[in-house]
């Protein structure tokens, strides 16, 4: 049966197939899972529940979700725009490092200031820093046509680099551990419900309508699309492709240090080689891909993999450390085989 | 009693809620050309790949030999001995000619089979006088594009098939290379009695090649008859469904002693391998003319229409548009100074609704405190579809729904509905595009000449730059080789000439 015809007869009975390998999709990494955990002779029941525990299934299990899942999104915000505009932003844990930085930066620097103006202080800092920064290969791009995969993905290394010399040599503590001094309380962000659930959780739910719009509803966001579907034909009707990538590298570069600020004085509360937690960056890049790309996917799968990122302990007791990053690659392998889209 | 080598009855293609063929009725001898006309979207392709295994037809039956034919892959047609030339090559560039034509078949390339089979082709190609035999360890990329359509010829029939179709197969020919063609196809169905079925739009093809012509209009058979008994006329209204065939041949209006809208002086333009593309070329577009820019493809015309448009930057030279210098400008800002372009191809964002591919040139002016006006956008939208009745499921659809010709309304659309436009410069604006549409979009040039504004027509269409331009200047090689003044009073093969001749300089 060729391509267009099975365009073309899509029924309800497709739909069921549809949902089929949804199940499937589910259950390959469950099986995958499974078998660590029984070599151990452990229960399986208890393992499962443990991991829904610590996720989906307490009030604290939904915080730390949020925590973990919060990163992801925000970055993955940036990650889409670039995606939906054709540019291959594969460097959003270095523009998160480098929002990070420059957000310790201005914590160490500034001038004592109302509480309020500190914080949008550092997250502004750190948004223009990160998106600086994601300039320097969309410039390349656009001036000399370098293939940004290469130009984002070496940067995110000397990125890093820079956060190991922050926190290791220039405002390492004096007790010798590989991290900075933590920030003052002052720029502790205040938080909700509980301990962890930081206010910078709420700026994720305010940029998402806010991407939404400027995407969808605004000149800028229709230029966006334009260059993304067809870049000739933008280019034709006049559309300035070069600059408008540049105007989105900078968007997308901005999110993700924002990011970086936020789990800086969210989550971390000094500088350290660990403040991209988990990758964020790259678990960013996943949850873009598993959303197909489209925004409105785009909080479920940052969920679902924030889930992921918080069962990692009730994992690592169970299977091994970095057991939660074998999962997600599981998934998105499962997901790219089963959808083109 | 005999059959027919190729029988259809009541053939039906749905695509979803789509009837691309309705109920088509066709057969087919050995030894004819047998030839499908019709317009863009007539389903002339759909009935070709039911025929090639590539889609599965809703209803009807289809015999070979008297036998039923239910092919349900290409590779299934052809063992049951149908072939398809696509209009697109399907050709591997850096394999060798003998590669491409045995890629598939069992062994060809690492065993002894490899001797027997260059042996087979080379003689397969001389009896067919196809001109391939000595060229069999060339590079398909160092081929010239009507031998590569033989090298897609020569796979067929190396498969030993009773039944050619062919797609559209002369659109990237030069006239000389179509006579060739022509010759082949007729050596194959008089010496090796095959049946060939021939799609294509264009009249004077049909009926200079066909034994048998068959129209398609709207996925339903119009009409079958042969070369002897119809002319052009009768042939074009059956494609077109009206009556109104007069030529576009229109009386220019003289608006007197006009001013220069552009001169070109001395361009030259590079393209994107640094080779220049464009030689020292002087040109000038006065207002109420349609100057015909007419060559070969790659011959330099695109990059000087992307020049003169602001999407290139040239090497050297001067373009003046209305007296200002516009070397270097924008294809913005040239489109604001009211220099329209039709592009070729990349003219809408297939992904894009109907309302968004419609503001795509002035997105700019559709929005309040840079929130787009989704009214104002779709009320434009379906302004252009109705004033240029372009053909769509419903004005949410995405460009990609649209057939080629619609597509290219729509840009024209959009484009002559800017107020402030000056000149319009097309590339290419009716390529693969049915005649009825066609026809539509050489009024809207020369209503736009009539209205006293320039039109530069970039085009590969020699009937078509003959038919609406008030000069015509050819380019071969990057370089002006010949202006004709008075494009009615000069012959097909004299362009022509001047078009194909090499050392021209």
């Amino acid at each position: 049966m060729s391509v267009s015809d099975r365009v073309a007869s899509a029924t309800p009975r497709d739909t069921a197939f549809v949902i089929a390998k949804i199940l499937v999709a589910i259950a390959i990494p469950v099986v995958f899972l499974s078998i660590p955990v029984v070599l151990q002779g452990e229960s399986l029941v208890a393992f499962f529940v443990k991991i829904w525990q610590t996720t989906f299934g307490t009030p604290g299990g939904w915080i730390s979700t949020f925590v973990k899942a919060s990163p992801v999104f925000i970055a993955g915000l940036g990650v889409l725009l670039a995606f939906r505009t054709g540019f291959w932003n594969i460097g959003a844990e270095g523009q998160m490092a480098v929002g990070a930085f420059t957000g310790y930066a201005v914590v160490v620097n500034a001038p004592p200031l109302p509480s309020v103006v500190q914080l949008l202080l550092v997250f502004l800092v750190g948004a223009l820093a990160g998106g600086v920064y994601a300039l320097i290969a969309g410039w390349l791009k656009v001036r000399f046509d370098v293939n940004e995969i290469l130009t984002t993905l070496m940067l995110n290394f000397v990125a890093l680099l820079l956060i190991d010399y922050g926190s290791q040599s220039r405002w390492s503590s004096p007790l010798g551990y590989p991290f900075s001094e933590a920030i003052p309380s002052s720029y502790e962000l205040p938080t909700i419900f509980s301990g962890d659930f930081h206010v910078g959780i709420l700026v994720a739910f305010a940029l998402f309508p806010l991407v939404g719009f400027l995407l969808y509803r605004t000149p800028l966001g229709f230029r966006f699309r334009a260059i993304g579907s067809d870049p000739d034909a933008a280019e034709n009707s006049g559309i300035p492709v070069g600059r408008s990538t540049l105007v989105m590298v900078l968007l997308s570069g901005a999110l993700a240090g924002l990011a970086g600020a936020i789990e800086l004085l969210g989550v971390t509360g000094r500088l350290q080689s660990g403040i991209t937690g988990p990758n964020y960056g790259y678990v960013a890049i996943i949850a873009t891909l598993l959303a197909g790309h489209k925004l409105r996917r785009l909080p479920i799968t940052a969920l679902f993999l924030g889930g992921l990122l918080a069962a990692s302990v009730a994992l690592q007791v169970s299977i091994s450390g970095g057991a939660e990053l074998f999962i997600i690659g599981l998934v998105l392998l499962v997901v790219v085989a089963f959808y083109e889209d | 009693m005999s059959h027919p080598l190729l029988e259809a009855r009541s053939v039906r293609k749905e695509f979803g809620d789509v009837v691309a063929n309705r109920d088509v009725d066709f057969e087919l001898e050995r030894g004819e050309v047998h030839s499908i006309l019709g317009a863009n979207g007539a389903g002339k392709s759909t009935f070709m790949k039911i025929l090639y295994g590539i889609h599965r037809r809703t209803d009807g039956k289809i015999f070979v030999d008297g036998a039923p034919y239910n092919p349900d892959s290409p590779a299934d047609a052809l063992t049951q001995g149908i072939g398809l030339v696509f209009q697109e090559f399907k050709l591997i560039e850096p394999f060798s000619v003998l590669d491409n034509i045995t890629l598939g078949l069992d062994g060809a390339t690492f065993d002894d089979n490899s001797a027997r089979h260059r042996e087979e082709i080379a003689d397969l190609s001389e009896t067919l006088g196809l001109g391939l035999a000595d060229r069999l360890d060339w590079r398909v990329s160092e081929l010239a594009e009507g031998e590569k359509q033989r090298v897609e010829i020569l796979k067929i029939l190396y498969r030993d098939v009773d039944i050619l179709l062919l797609d559209e197969p002369t659109s990237i020919l030069t006239p000389q290379e179509v006579d060739e063609f022509f010759g082949v196809l007729d050596r194959l169905v008089e010496e090796e009695d095959l049946g060939i079925v021939l799609i294509t739009h264009k009249l004077d093809e049909a009926l200079a090649i066909s034994d048998r012509i068959t129209v398609l209009r709207d996925g339903d058979v119009v009409g079958e008859t042969t070369p002897a008994d119809v002319d052009s006329e009768t042939l074009a209204e059956m494609m077109v469904g009206h009556d109104d065939v007069a030529s576009v041949a229109d009386h220019r209006v003289d608006h007197g002693e006009q001013d220069a809208a552009m001169t070109v002086d001395g361009l030259t333009v590079r393209n994107a391998r640094g080779q220049v593309a464009v030689d020292d070329v002087s040109l000038t577009v006065q207002d109420g003319e349609i100057v015909g820019i007419v060559g070969v493809e790659g011959n330099g015309q695109t990059e000087l229409a992307r020049a003169v448009s602001g999407l290139l930057t040239p090497d050297s030279g001067r373009v003046d548009f209305h007296g200002t210098d516009v070397v270097g400008a924008s294809r913005k800002g040239l489109q604001d100074e009211g220099l329209l372009l039709i592009p070729d191809s990349h003219g809408v964002v297939e992904e894009f609704e109907i309302p968004e591919n419609c503001i795509l040139d002035d997105y700019e002016e559709y929005h309040d405190n840079f929130v787009i006006q989704g009214d104002r956008m779709r009320s434009t939208a379906q302004r252009v579809v109705e004033e240029y009745s372009v053909k769509i499921p419903g004005l949410d659809a995405t460009a990609s729904q649209l057939s080629g010709g619609n597509k290219q309304k729509l840009t024209i659309g959009r484009k002559l509905g800017d107020e402030n436009r000056r000149m319009v410069v097309a590339v290419n604006p009716t390529k693969g595009i049915d005649v009825d549409t066609k026809r539509f979009i050489h009024d809207k040039l020369v209503q736009e000449r009539n209205e006293g504004r320039s039109v530069l027509l970039v085009t590969t269409d020699l009937d078509e730059a003959l038919s609406i331009c008030d000069r015509l200047a050819v380019i071969n090689d990057g370089r002006i080789v010949s202006v004709f003044d008075d494009p009615a009073s000069v012959t097909k093969q004299e362009v022509g000439l001047a078009m194909t001749e090499s050392e021209s300089r």
